[in-house]
């Protein structure tokens, strides 16, 4: 297998609605942004990954089509990949394949996303429209007819574990969502960056049991690429740009039962765990805590940020709550998580979530986060999740130069 | 703003007409199926002032389609249920695991199932109650639980109704309620606490 770096980045904003931008007019935004970045031209990339969600909020089905029509990329080899939540990080996935394997040698994956448009006409809101867009991803024999929301699948699993390990708290997860909506106050391209306190979460309005208003992310528009590159095409790249390629070192899969039925119990992650065990080994990462220096874990739900935390072994089973009570996670913690403002902070633009959690950990790695770097960061760890309760994930593990293993 | 300035100048002495109301609102109700009276604001908002080249249009639309969806081998169980008000799980002949939601086929050991009927009783392994979502408007708030069927090996996502929704919890045994109405869906029936009355 070769080896494969990230060479450019490019994003837009993430926001509510990009009134005055359809889906392919961000593709191209962002997309034109990573081609700069990477100092190539659109004609010189070999292949193209497409991660986009819903037919529903594009309002089009295979709108992979017409991203690549108009990015200009007609005749490339492409395709697109949709795996919920996790369709950024999965996108980076293929092309990771597609260039470690020989098959490209510059490869653009871009995610982009657009669910605005959806709009109830008798309720003169979007939010109806776009949970019903979602909600079609649930079963629709035995589990969408319920009414369970894509929060409420989660919550699920939030509450289970709760029983079982007498954590997350609420105040747990009041905190989670303080730390990342003001680290995203650092974050030009967020969009819910603000100071919030712990009483103003747990008094938000609930919306899933036990999460409120603001332990959930919103819904975004945005779309954020990058160009991934063989360590030869990567070499003689850097050498033009002046800085260093980051290298992706491990990439670990795994789609869980998506039938809750199936799974051993209802309080882990196992999709998690197995996917972030796989990056680690690839990355050759046995003890992660102290060989990781940061990590944007998706924080759709305050909980899942915490369940993560078990899932991606930062400490055992069931202690993901007590990390937050120790600040472990804070910016000044000892490994700091979603220091982006993660999808609780910057938005949940889905098919590009996974794709700006990782061109944060780029830009760390790379020293060009701004206001929000981090001192000198080694190697950085990307959990993507989607689908029925985190049936999905995808977890990577990026390296600067000098510690890919 | 040059563009602004390019499309004014492309568009001097252009003469801007609103249509007629009514008809407007007629002829999108009837391309979209949105009733008319939730159109009347999406015309003020797209004809009251705007009209220069710039300004973002936005028309409303939609994607719909309608479906003869068949059940296939799972027939019998949405047959038992709308016809009959019964529950039924199956159960693998080669390794005796009992699914419900019912499969035809054994996804543990490839085995085959047959059908048999479940008591209806059971215990809520883990719940959410929905504050917000596509079936919470006017409802104030939705019981989701998946519920561990006595007699079967797997998990039901349903709706609990109790009286006290507050006092929801993982455990609580629970036994169905068949609706009067029954539809062939899912949602033709419901569980509520075993300790509350008939």
């Amino acid at each position: 297998m070769r080896r494969v770096a990230i060479i450019g980045v490019g994003t837009t904003p993430f926001r509510p609605r990009w009134k005055d931008k359809t889906y392919f007019e961000l593709a191209f935004d962002a997309a034109k942004l990573a081609f700069g970045d990477a100092g190539i031209r659109h004609t010189d990339v070999d292949s193209a990954v497409y991660g986009i969600y819903n037919e529903f909020f594009q309002r089009q089905v295979q709108p992979d089509l017409y991203v690549h029509d108009y990015l200009g990329l007609g005749g490339k080899p492409a395709m697109r990949v949709n795996t919920g939540g996790a369709t950024g990080a999965s996108a980076i996935r293929a092309g990771f394949s597609e260039v470690a394997s020989g098959m490209s040698d510059l490869c653009l994956v871009l995610g982009v996303e657009k669910c605005g448009d959806c709009y109830d006409y008798n309720l003169h809101a979007a939010t109806p429209e776009v949970l019903k867009s979602i909600s079609y991803t649930a079963d629709m024999t035995y589990e969408q007819p319920t009414g369970r929301t894509a929060a409420g699948s989660f919550a699920l699993a939030v509450v289970a574990h709760q029983r079982k390990y007498g954590n997350p708290t609420e105040e747990q997860m009041a905190r989670v969502s303080v730390k990342n909506h003001r680290n995203a106050l650092l974050n030009p391209i967020a969009q819910s960056p603000m100071e919030l306190t712990v009483e103003q979460v747990l008094k938000s309005p609930m919306i899933a049991y036990p999460f409120k208003f603001y332990d959930n992310c919103l819904y975004s528009e945005g779309a954020s690429a990058v160009i991934l590159a063989s360590e030869e095409k990567a070499r003689e790249l850097s050498r033009q740009l002046g800085r260093d390629p980051i290298w992706i070192t491990g990439v670990g899969a795994s789609l869980d039962y998506a039938i809750l039925g199936n799974r051993p119990n209802l309080y882990t992650f196992e999709a998690s765990r197995e996917a972030t065990r796989r990056a680690y080994k690839m990355a050759g990462i046995d003890k992660p805590v102290g060989s990781i220096d940061l990590a944007e874990l998706h924080d759709a739900f305050t909980g899942t940020e915490i369940m993560a935390y078990q899932d991606c072994f930062f400490c055992e089973e069931g202690e993901g709550g007590y990390l937050v009570d120790q600040g472990f996670t804070e910016p000044n913690g000892k490994l700091p998580v979603n220091i982006s403002g993660g999808l609780l902070g910057c938005g949940h633009a889905v098919g590009a979530t996974g794709i700006m959690q990782t061109i944060e950990i780029v830009l760390q790695l790379q020293g060009r986060a701004g206001k929000r770097q981090l001192d000198a960061p080694r190697r950085g760890l990307i959990q993507n999740i989607g689908g029925i309760a985190c049936a999905w994930t995808v977890s990577m593990v990026l390296a600067r130069s000098g510690y890919e293993s | 703003m040059s563009r602004e300035k390019d499309l004014k100048a492309l568009s001097a002495g252009w003469k801007f007409a609103p249509p007629d109301k009514n008809a407007w609102i007629a002829r999108q109700s009837a391309r979209t199926g949105i009733p008319a009276a939730a159109l009347e604001k999406a015309f003020e908002q797209e004809f009251s002032g705007r009209h220069e080249l710039w300004e973002e249009l936005e028309i409303p639309d939609q994607m719909r389609i309608t479906y003869k969806f068949s059940y296939g081998g799972h027939s019998p169980f949405f047959r038992a249920l709308r016809d009959y008000g019964r529950l039924l799980g199956a159960r693998c002949e080669a390794c005796d695991f009992t699914y419900c939601p019912p499969r035809r086929n054994c996804s543990r050991c490839y085995g085959e199932t047959r059908w048999v009927e479940l008591p209806g009783t059971g215990v809520v392994e883990t719940f959410t109650t929905i504050y917000k979502g596509p079936l919470v408007q006017g409802k104030p708030k939705l019981i989701c639980a998946y519920i561990r069927l006595d007699g079967s090996d797997f998990i039901v996502m349903s709706n609990v109704e109790m009286q006290d929704a507050a006092r929801a919890e993982v455990g609580m045994k629970v036994r169905v309620v068949m609706h009067e109405e029954r539809n062939g869906s899912f949602t033709d029936f419901h569980f509520v606490p075993a300790s509350e009355g008939a």
